[in-house]
Formats: structure tokens, C-alpha cells, sequence
């Protein structure tokens, strides 16, 4: 069939754009108060001392300033935003026990039979509250403990989350983070006993519904020594006129000998201010992978960190962004080499058009008692016109004599030189411009379970129809 | 001793996260200085500048506050018509004295075609202290070559800004070499303007810094015509418990098309307990460009390592043979024989 036009199209998010009506759903008011805050506290039932920390946290966050270093979030108005909604159902451990139209947004994003097909747990959270958990009873067995992480402060694992719970991740970092300590609400709790390898997946998803609403899940994962673990973060929103937040944490534990890869498609509306914290400490030998894609978000600042405290602990991150018209994805990572015979090694890659704005912001720490450590970072960014923005702001703070550190960044667009080779073999220059963006998308692709590359290859949609005109 | 005041400069043009303490540097300097009394060699075909307001608009790369720290310093001028290539470089020598605050300005404004060098050498006695900070403003006219250096070699006690910003007209090229042996605290700053078409630039920066000493740098080039090109290279050796921090800001404007620029950085760290801070940022908002940065911190590669003590070098040895070689590698590329092997000598008696 004749071709007539190649473009390489913007996000396809017509998948996740769809909203369901609220009916008989508890909305606290908007903005954020003291009242708010000991509301939320007394519907999750908090012990106290959580209800003191929520309290702490706001303190904090009122106290605070802004960054000043970010893509701008004058768009987002704390007064506007509700920071807590819980859908008219409990946590059921049955998809047939969900609400019909909750599941139906659930079914529509696939989620079911992928924990049919590949998964050894999923947890749904629906605006404010998880609204499905469930793990399969071999995983079960094993002594892993998949739940939401309201149930296990209550259970008991309750003086393990008080142990462990925004110990990672401070109040006093940045506001966000002391807002999500004032107001968090749902996520995932997940803890793998000593020797247990998870062979298959676990999976939370978040979709945020409600028009001018907050998500503020918390993610907490301990995963012991010589155990293993894959977790899997996705998430998405309908798209609304008014601005959306969320302002999740992730917090991930990992013990000595121990391996954790955590991978997220993140696909928020451009109405949502993604401002979200994740964080890892790692422990001898043991390794952490993350695998990032970041697509939608109206404005994002994404920094997974990492903290390779044990000796000889390793760390590779690998990342991909897609910013369109209307977005200034500020997307990246970090990491602090502690430990001595420390590795990270990370590729991020970052497409912009349309106007869309990506900076790619990261920091590789040495600290002065990591004796032979190793760091590699590279940075490429591939524009595609020139009403877009690709900016590149790496860090690098060594103090410590025998280690290495190498980053090398390159930002331009598609190579004609490239695209010469590849004609002069007989392939067309559309074909030839498509291959080129698809070969720079998959070395973040192939490091996607399968089912999330065909999701991140249908977000980064290459049509090839036609001449080019 | 001068009454000193609190100064920021060498703000990043974009600021990153404010717990890594890189965005910008604040310090104690000399409120108030005086004109300093180098002596200035301006060989035939070189003019004074009779207006020197004709470069002051061309920025540099400090800051505000270093702007107007220097605001009423005397300002130096010379011009080069056009057309004309002076062979012998204007060389400016200081030697500044024990506890003495030197605030002075240089401007240059070069016509089309023409080339020119210029040499600024700032030295003291090795127990010397003091404050010292210059500025030079350099317009580069159509087609001209221009080379910038300036080497500091000071006392201990000393604490030396040295502020340069060019601006590059179609096909002109603007080379600055900027050298750092030794001194309390170096603060070193420019800003180029690739406003031409074809407009080109190097900046090459080698320093020494050791004991408890700070070495802070901040550049910036802008593109803003088409088929521009930056190449910025730093080679540093830090010791002890030293400071440094290197940023670089390439900014590629939208229109800038088929501009490239390079940012490189090579630093070799002899011991732990220094501190060491890069920042390579790359701007861009323009399509058809391209733009890399890369950079190596560390020690030396263990081929090397093992070649040179296979020849009967000690390891010792080898990083201290290594780190003279750096600053010579930079040394080397000053366009100027005589000069050139005076810094290497005085490199080798370090």
C-alpha cells in the first residue's frame, strides 16, 4: 500500500481519556487546613502517631517555599485542589466485588488480564483509596506480603511501616513531600522475606478520576536480603480543564544480596502536575534497576533516587521522555555512591516536539569513602522541530580519589547522515526517519515487560502513511 | 587588610537543585579596590580605545555583583582596525603586592579582519595576600581572530576574580586559555556571544588547585547565528582539600541552526577529601544543532598506569608526572613562544 505522510505522532492518550461520574463519593473541601488534614487522619483511622506525623508534615509544608530551580507550577493552586477522595467502595480482593463502573475504567486499561496473564499481585487504587489488592495464593505462600499499606499499619507489619514509613524520603526535603506526609492517602505496602524470589511481577496501577483532585499514594517496599523482587508502577488520568496533582512517594528498601527492578509507564493527563518522590537504599551486593517512562503530565519533576549504601551495591536507570505540546517534563534521576565498589550506570533519552519542553536533570554523587566506584551517565535528547525544548542539566560532585565517573550528554535531531546510510540501502526516508526514532526509544522499551512496551510503543505511535510533505 | 563584603557570582543561567550547592558561589571580597599599576606592553597596530562605553554593553560571565563591584574601576582600552594582524601580543603584567585590593577593567574592540592577542599575567610573591579582580570586555569584529589569556599565578593568600565576555560577529573567532596555578581563591567567569553567522569560540582552562584553596568557574556561550561553534575544554588537577566547581552553559537559540558546541572536562583528583563539582549544561531550543558535553573525574586509566610502571615509575610518581602534564597541555596551546615556555618552566618548579 502507497505511504503518503510520515510523522512521527504526538502521544496517543485517547486510550485513558475517558471519565466515569461521581456518585455518592466522600470529597473533603479544598485547600489544605489543619481540619483537612485531622479529617483524612480520622477516616483512615490513623494511629496516633501518624495522625501527629500528618500534622508535623503540614507544619512543615506551610513553613516551606517553592523551588526555584523547576518548570514553573504557578498553574497549580493548592486552594483549588481536594486533596482526599474516597470512591463510594471498600478494598475488595475480587474484581467482581468492584463496583461495575470502577471496574469497567479498570478493564478498559487492561489491567484484569494482565494480572490474569503475567502478574503475581495488583493493587488498584482509584482517586484516594485502593479499590483492589490482591495476590496470588503461591506468592502468598512464600511469605510475601502484597496489601494496601492502610491495612498493614493496622496488622502486623504496623511497627515495620513505623520503622520505615518517609524515613527515606524526609518532610523537610522539599513541600511536596511534606504535603504528601500531611495528606497522603492508599498505595501499596509490599515486604519479601528473606530469601524469596518473586518471579513474576507485582503491580500497582493509579488512575485519578476525580476533576481537581490530589493523589498522594505511598508506596513502601522491603525487599530483605538475597530476595528478589519486580515491581511494576503505572498510572493515568481523564484529561479536565482544571489542574490535577499528584505527589505520590515511593520508598524502597533493599536488603544485602537482593535485587529490585521497579518500572513505571507513568500517563497522567496534561492537566496533572506530576510532583513525585521515589527513593531506594540499596544494601551489599545487591542491585536496583529502574525503568522509567514518562508521557503525559501537563508539568513533571521525576527523580528517582538511589542510595548504594552497601559495598559493592549497583544501580542502573534506565528512562524515556515524550514531551508534547503544552508539557515541560523536568524528568531525571540521582545517585549517591556510599558504599566502596559501588556501580550505576544510566541512559536516559528524552523526544520533544510540538513545542514540548524536556530537561533532563540528574546528579551523581561520590562520596569521599567510596573507594572504586563507578559511575557512567548519558544523557540523549532527540528534538524534532524547533518550536521545542531540550534542555540538560547534569551534576557531578566527586570527592573521592579512585573512582571513575564518566558522563557524556548529546542533544540534536535525527541524524541526516543516519538517514543517508539507511536510504542508500533501499529504504525509504520516511521508513528510514521512523526507524531511527523507534531504535532510539527502544533501549528503554526492551527493558519493559512485554505488555508495557506495546503500551509504550502505542504512546510513542510512528504512522507511517504517506509522502512526506 | 580591605573591608570586605559578601558577593554572589557565577550563577548558573540554568539553577539545578539547591542542596548540591553548585548553583552559584557566594564570598567575602574587597568592597572597594584600587587601580593597579601593571606594565602594559601594546605593540605597533594596536590603538587606545578612545571610547571604551563601545565594548561596556558586552557581558561577562560573573554576574551582576562582580559588575558592579567594578563598576567605577578604571577601564584600559585598545582597538585594531580593520584589517590589520598584529604579530606581538599586548601583555599586561601584574605583580600585585602584599594586602593590596585591585579593581581594574580592559576593553577591546577588534575590526573586521583583523587579529590580535592579548596576554595578561597576574602574579605575586607566594606568601602575598590580597584581592584582585579585572574585567575585559572584547568585541570581535567581522572575520577577526582574537586570543585571550590569562594566567594567574599568586600568592597563598590570595583571593582573584578574573571576568571576561566577548562578543563574536559573522565568522569572527574569540579563543580565551585560562590558567590557575595556584592563589586562595580563584573565581573565573566569561560569557560569549556567537551573535554572527559562522562566529566561532574556544575557551581552554587548565588550573592547580591544592591545600584548602577554592577554584570556582562559570562560562556561558550563546549561539545565536547559524553555523556557530563552541569548543570549551578544562584540564584541572585539585589536591588536598580543595574546592572546585566547573559550569559550563552552552545555549543553543532557536534560529541557530547547524551551530555545534562541545563541552569537555577532564580533572584529576590526587587525593581524597578535595572537593570536586561539575555542572555541564547544554541549552537548547533549537532543532538543527549539536550539542555534547563529556566529562572524566578520577584517577588516571590503569593502562597507563601499568605502562608507566613497567618503565620504573612509581605510582607516586606517575600522578604527579601526570598532573604537570595537564596544566602543560593547556600551556602549550598560549599562541605565544615566549610566554609559553616561561609558564612551562615555572609549571616544572612548582
Amino acid at each position: 500500500m502507497a505511504k503518503e505522510k510520515t510523522f512521527v505522532e504526538d502521544v496517543q492518550r485517547d486510550l485513558y481519556d475517558f471519565r466515569d461520574e461521581e456518585i455518592d463519593f466522600y470529597r473533603v473541601d479544598t485547600g489544605l487546613t489543619r481540619d483537612i488534614v485531622l479529617q483524612i487522619s480520622e477516616e483512615k483511622n490513623d494511629p496516633e502517631w501518624m495522625r501527629d506525623f500528618r500534622l508535623k508534615c503540614l507544619d512543615i509544608f506551610t513553613h516551606s517555599k517553592m523551588p526555584p530551580w523547576g518548570p514553573s507550577i504557578d498553574g497549580l493552586n493548592l486552594d483549588n485542589i481536594v486533596t482526599y477522595v474516597k470512591p463510594k467502595t471498600g478494598m475488595a480482593g475480587k474484581w467482581e466485588d468492584v463496583p461495575e463502573d470502577i471496574k469497567n475504567t479498570f478493564e478498559r486499561l487492561g489491567i484484569p488480564e494482565a494480572e490474569r496473564k503475567s502478574l503475581a499481585g495488583v493493587g488498584a487504587q482509584y482517586d484516594s483509596e485502593l479499590v483492589y489488592h490482591n495476590i496470588r495464593a503461591e506468592v502468598a505462600a512464600q511469605g510475601v506480603i502484597y496489601t494496601d499499606i492502610e491495612s498493614a499499619l493496622h496488622g502486623p507489619y504496623g511497627d515495620m511501616i513505623k520503622d520505615h514509613f518517609m524515613h527515606l524520603v524526609r518532610p523537610g526535603e522539599h513541600p511536596f513531600a511534606a504535603l504528601h506526609g500531611a495528606v497522603w492517602s492508599g498505595g501499596s505496602f509490599v515486604y519479601v522475606p528473606p530469601g524469596v524470589d518473586v518471579e513474576i511481577p507485582l503491580q500497582s496501577y493509579f488512575r485519578l478520576n476525580a476533576p481537581g483532585a490530589g493523589q498522594f499514594e505511598h508506596t513502601l517496599i522491603i525487599v530483605d536480603d538475597n530476595a528478589k523482587l519486580h515491581f511494576i508502577e503505572g498510572c493515568s488520568a481523564p484529561k479536565y480543564s482544571v489542574a490535577n496533582l499528584h505527589a505520590g512517594c515511593v520508598e524502597i528498601f533493599v536488603g544485602n544480596n537482593a535485587k529490585m527492578r521497579y518500572s513505571t509507564i507513568e500517563n497522567w493527563s496534561k492537566n496533572m502536575y506530576n510532583l513525585n518522590t521515589k527513593r531506594v537504599t540499596v544494601g551489599e551486593n545487591s542491585a536496583m534497576e529502574w525503568v522509567s517512562g514518562s508521557f503525559g503530565s501537563h508539568t513533571s519533576y521525576l527523580y528517582p533516587m538511589t542510595v548504594l549504601k552497601g559495598d559493592h551495591s549497583k544501580m542502573d536507570y534506565t528512562g524515556i521522555t515524550f514531551a508534547g505540546a503544552g508539557q515541560e517534563l523536568d524528568t531525571g534521576m540521582k545517585v549517591n555512591h556510599i558504599g566502596k565498589h559501588t556501580t550505576s550506570s544510566v541512559n536516559t533519552r528524552s523526544i520533544c516536539k510540538d513545542g514540548g519542553i524536556s530537561n533532563t536533570r540528574t546528579s551523581v554523587v561520590i562520596a569521599p569513602n567510596a573507594d572504586e566506584s563507578k559511575s557512567i551517565v548519558g544523557c540523549t535528547s532527540l528534538m524534532l522541530d524547533s518550536i521545542s525544548r531540550s534542555d540538560t542539566i547534569p551534576a557531578i560532585d566527586v570527592r573521592n580519589q579512585n573512582s571513575d565517573v564518566g558522563h557524556e550528554a548529546k542533544i540534536g535531531k535525527i541524524s541526516d547522515e543516519a538517514v543517508f546510510y539507511l536510504m542508500s540501502r533501499g529504504i525509504s526516508e520516511e521508513d528510514a526517519r521512523a526507524m531511527i526514532v523507534s531504535g532510539f526509544a527502544e533501549s528503554v522499551s526492551k527493558e519493559l515487560p512485554l505488555e508495557y512496551a506495546v503500551e509504550m510503543n502505542n504512546l510513542i505511535r510512528l504512522e507511517m502513511v504517506g509522502a512526506i510533505g | 587588610m580591605a573591608e570586605v563584603k559578601s558577593i554572589t557570582l557565577n550563577r548558573m543561567k540554568r539553577i539545578t537543585w539547591r542542596w548540591l550547592k553548585m548553583n552559584e558561589r557566594t564570598v567575602d571580597f574587597a568592597a572597594e579596590g584600587e587601580a593597579g599599576t601593571p606594565s602594559v606592553l601594546r605593540p605597533v597596530g594596536v590603538d587606545e580605545l578612545a571610547d571604551s562605553a563601545a565594548a561596556a554593553a558586552v557581558a561577562c560571565g560573573c554576574g551582576p555583583q562582580v559588575d558592579a563591584l567594578l563598576e567605577n574601576a578604571p577601564c584600559t582600552g585598545f582597538s585594531v582596525a580593520d584589517g590589520v594582524s598584529v604579530d606581538e601580543p599586548i601583555r599586561i603584567r601584574y605583580d600585585l603586592a602584599d594586602g593590596t585590593s585591585t579593581f581594574d577593567k580592559y576593553a577591546l574592540v577588534v575590526g573586521d579582519g583583523a587579529k590580535v592577542t592579548l596576554l595578561m599575567d597576574v602574579a605575586s610573591a607566594d606568601d602575598a595576600a590580597g584581592y584582585a579582580a579585572f574585567q575585559t570586555r572584547i568585541k570581535v569584529g567581522k572575520g577577526a581572530v582574537v586570543d585571550l589569556v590569562q594566567v594567574h599565578r599568586c600568592g597563598n593568600g590570595f583571593h582573584i576574580i578574573d571576568d571576561f565576555g566577548a562578543e563574536v560577529a559573522e565568522t569572527g573567532e574569540f579563543h580565551a586559555i585560562q590558567i590557575a596555578f595556584t592563589g586562595k581563591e580563584n573565581d573565573l567567569g566569561g560569557h560569549v556571544e556567537l551573535v554572527g553567522d559562522k562566529a566561532s569560540t574556544s575557551i581552554h582552562s587548565g588550573y592547580l588547585t591544592a591545600d584548602d584553596h577554592a577554584m570556582d568557574i562559570n562560562y556561558y556561550v550563546n549561539h545565536i547565528g547559524c553555523e556557530c561553534d563552541t569548543d570549551i575544554y578544562t584540564s584541572g588537577v585539585l589536591r588536598d582539600t580543595c574546592y572546585k566547581v566547573f559550569r559550563t552553559t552552552i545555549d543553543f537559540q532557536p534560529g541557530a541552526v547547524k551551530s555545534s558546541g562541545e563541552e569537555n572536562e577532564n580533572v584529576l583528583l590526587m587525593n581524597n577529601g578535595v572537593t570536586n563539582k561539575t555542572v555541564p549544561t547544554i541549552l537548547c531550543g533549537e532543532e538543527d544543532v549539536s550539542g555534547e558535553h563529556g566529562c572524566t573525574v578520577g584517577r588516571l586509566a590503569d593502562d597507563l598506569i601499568f605502562y608507566l610502571e613497567s618503565r620504573g615509575i612509581p605510582n607516586e610518581e606517575i600522578y604527579e608526572m601526570m598532573a604537570k602534564a595537564r596544566l602543560e597541555a593547556t600551556i602549550r596551546q598560549i599562541p605565544d613562544e615566549t610566554f609559553c615556555e616561561e609558564l612551562v618552566e615555572f609549571n616544572n618548579n612548582l
